[in-house]
């Protein structure tokens, strides 16, 4: 669309970067209040804080720690899903010198896999303050 | 340094059960989906770092703020800084774990030949395209070809830093076996004297061709070589050809005697152009065996093995295919040997060499007991040899000689194809021939080390060179056998029982082309086995 340099006053555009954010409808609510600093936050919103007196970081802070969580949870699951080939791969009819490559390098697979579910959860217990 | 490596892909041989295919299909699809939960899980985890960035960039506003006065609110916060890091380390190992597992499912894939129908199909459809592209407009075609081999050639040139053309053979080898199957067509349109159709037979007309286009040369080959070949058995003076077991020792022989015969290692043996090695092993039952070492075409003035006898030998007339020079001294040179009709017979050659181990093989099963063909970068897939025959050819897919045949090698329980790419790679194996002129491929750490991806190619050349020479089938097969590959260990296995036990005797013939009978101007242990022949007589 072409834009029409003009002097007369036109329809102000709609600032609704919250609508546009990635975050979820949770998260959105959480920026729907307002900045600290009593002005419009860049989320929208009008209000610091919330109507019991408690700042809307306990809500950010809340989100991510759920966001580490559902992102630990889908690694253990990944994790746990390579044991199948794993077992597998052992079970098939192959040998000579790439089916032990093969072997040896989905175990080792396996063994990677589980450490990082591992320091998924110390990211996650990270989050937690331990 | 930098060197080459070749990646081999198998079509043909013996099939798996359909229990067992399924089975490696079966596990393919599942690490498939297990490396798309990693690199699911590795997006998830650098999105995931972005959000606590923004999470952070939000939170930066609270602590900054100062409370209303008089009311009291607490605040939280998190280590957003380490776990942004955390996190991004995540998205990396895995990601690591799914690019792993990838190319695991690839090995599987590639060991067990289980997308091997849809390339055929895929090779099958350009082949056809290009020969359609070919007949109907051959100016065009060739005005393209001719663009994509420069452009190949430039972009490789520039690469490399230096002019090198055989890049052009590497862009366009995908579409050189519909380039001469439409070449074809047309030498046998101007041959009817009709419109070029499409021939639909077995060799799409290319043999049909070869053949007509032996006859115009034949004459000004005889005219300039002589018509009488004479084939004398030959004493070397060291071992070239030495005991073999196993086909990746025939292939090393054959690299041997085909680069001692022109002088490009130096064994002492005195062995020349135009020379062939035929090998008698002993089985534990006493009965014998036979192993035919072809060199291919030396191009040498008075050899049976110069390059014009490439068209005679490649021609869908039998009577034509073995009155080729090369073809009649290896048959004259089976014969002088003394094999027996039933006595086991394997034959291995490279280029022209394997085309006429498929001759032999075709045209003189009736003589012979020919149970294993071994071809090396040869153009064979139109040669009518007998299914009982097991065949095992390796090819280039941008050497250009073996699509010379215009189509891609029947697919049967006994016909193999090994079919390599070679890419450019670092060097970790040395290089240069051994003192015992051996030049076997990379070596196990290396072919370990690539992940069996592909093997280095020893005593190649750092800048790209033509893949027809035989270190480049060496390498493929190398590859190939190292996947485990139920089709090629069949192969392997067949080939190694018709040599097994021990070797009793090695003899070497060399053929000579003349005008006129030649005196015999070569030794030979026994002058029986000297002889002088016109073969058509």
């Amino acid at each position: 669309m072409w834009i029409t340099p003009t002097i007369r006053p036109h329809t102000p555009f709609r600032l609704d970067t919250a609508a546009a954010s990635r975050f979820n409808g949770r998260m959105n609510s959480i920026f729907a209040s307002s900045s600290a600093f009593g002005v419009a936050s860049p989320f929208g919103g009008s209000s610091v804080f919330g109507t019991d007196g408690t700042c809307s970081c306990h809500g950010i802070v809340d989100a991510s720690r759920n966001l580490v969580s559902a992102r630990v949870s889908q690694t253990r699951l990944a994790s746990e899903a390579i044991l199948a080939p794993r077992s597998r791969g052992d079970a098939i009819p192959w040998e000579g010198n790439a089916a032990s490559l093969f072997r040896q390098r989905l175990n080792q697979c396996a063994v990677d896999a589980r450490l990082v579910e591992h320091n998924a959860q110390t990211v996650l217990s990270l989050c937690w303050g331990a | 340094m930098m060197g080459w490596q070749v990646t081999s892909t198998i079509s043909g041989g013996q099939p798996y059960a359909v229990a067992d295919r399924e089975e490696y299909a079966s596990l393919a699809r599942l690490l498939d989906d297990v490396a798309a939960d990693w690199r699911a899980a590795s997006a998830a985890w650098s999105a995931a770092a972005l959000e606590l960035a923004q999470h952070q960039a939000s939170l930066t506003w609270c602590s900054s703020a100062t409370p209303d006065e008089g009311t009291t609110v607490s605040h939280s916060s998190l280590p957003y800084g380490a776990l942004i890091q955390r996190c991004s380390d995540l998205s990396v190992d895995c990601a690591t774990i799914g690019e792993e597992l990838d190319t695991l499912s690839a090995l599987l894939v590639r060991a067990h030949s289980l997308y091997e129908d849809n390339e055929a199909w895929v090779r099958r459809l350009v082949t056809m395209t290009v020969t359609a592209a070919a007949i109907v407009a051959p100016q065009y075609t060739a005005l393209g070809t001719y663009a994509v081999a420069k452009a190949g050639i430039l972009t490789g040139s520039a690469a490399e830093g230096k002019d090198n053309r055989i890049y052009g053979l590497t862009s366009t080898q995908w579409a050189q076996e519909g380039l001469v199957r439409g070449a074809s067509v047309w030498v046998n349109g101007l041959r009817r004297a009709s419109l070029p159709l499409l021939n639909t037979d077995q060799g799409y007309g290319v043999d049909d061709a070869a053949g007509f286009l032996a006859a115009v040369t034949k004459p000004i080959q005889d005219a300039k070589q002589g018509d009488v070949l004479t084939v004398s058995e030959v004493m070397a003076e060291a071992v070239v050809v030495k005991e073999s077991h196993s086909v990746a020792e025939s292939l090393e022989n054959l690299r041997r005697l085909a680069e001692e015969r022109l002088g490009t290692i130096d064994l002492g043996s005195k062995l020349i152009y135009g020379t062939v090695a035929v090998q008698r092993y002993r089985h534990a039952d006493g009965s014998s065996a036979w192993l035919i070492t072809i060199p291919g075409t030396d191009g040498e003035h008075d050899s049976p093995f110069d390059w014009l006898q490439n068209l005679e030998i490649m021609s869908d007339d039998p009577v034509q295919r073995m009155t080729g020079d090369s073809a009649r001294m290896v048959a004259e040179a089976m014969r002088q040997a003394g094999i027996g009709a039933d006595e086991p017979v394997a034959l291995i050659g490279h280029s022209q060499g394997g085309i006429v181990a498929a001759t032999i093989a075709a045209d003189l099963a009736d003589q012979y007991n020919i149970q294993h063909v071994m071809t090396a970068g040869s153009p064979v897939a139109n040669h009518p040899i007998p299914s009982t025959t097991w065949v095992t050819s390796i090819e280039m897919d941008d050497e250009l000689v073996a699509a010379l045949d215009g189509a891609p090698n029947p697919s049967t329980d006994n016909w193999l194809t090994i079919r390599g790419h070679a890419t450019r790679t670092d060097v970790t194996s040395q290089g240069e021939v051994s003192s015992d002129g051996s030049c076997l491929p990379g070596n196990g750490f290396s072919s370990w080390s690539r992940g069996f991806a592909a093997e280095e190619v020893k005593g190649a050349s750092e800048d790209k060179e033509i893949t027809h020479w035989l270190k480049y089938h060496q390498a493929a097969y190398k590859n190939a056998s190292d996947l485990g590959s139920h089709a090629v260990n069949a192969h392997e296995e067949h080939f190694r029982r018709i040599i097994d036990g021990t070797l009793e005797e090695t003899r070497y013939y060399q053929g000579t082309m003349s005008h006129t009978p030649l005196p015999s101007t070569v030794m030979a242990p026994d002058s029986d086995r000297i002889d002088m022949q016109r073969f058509d007589e």
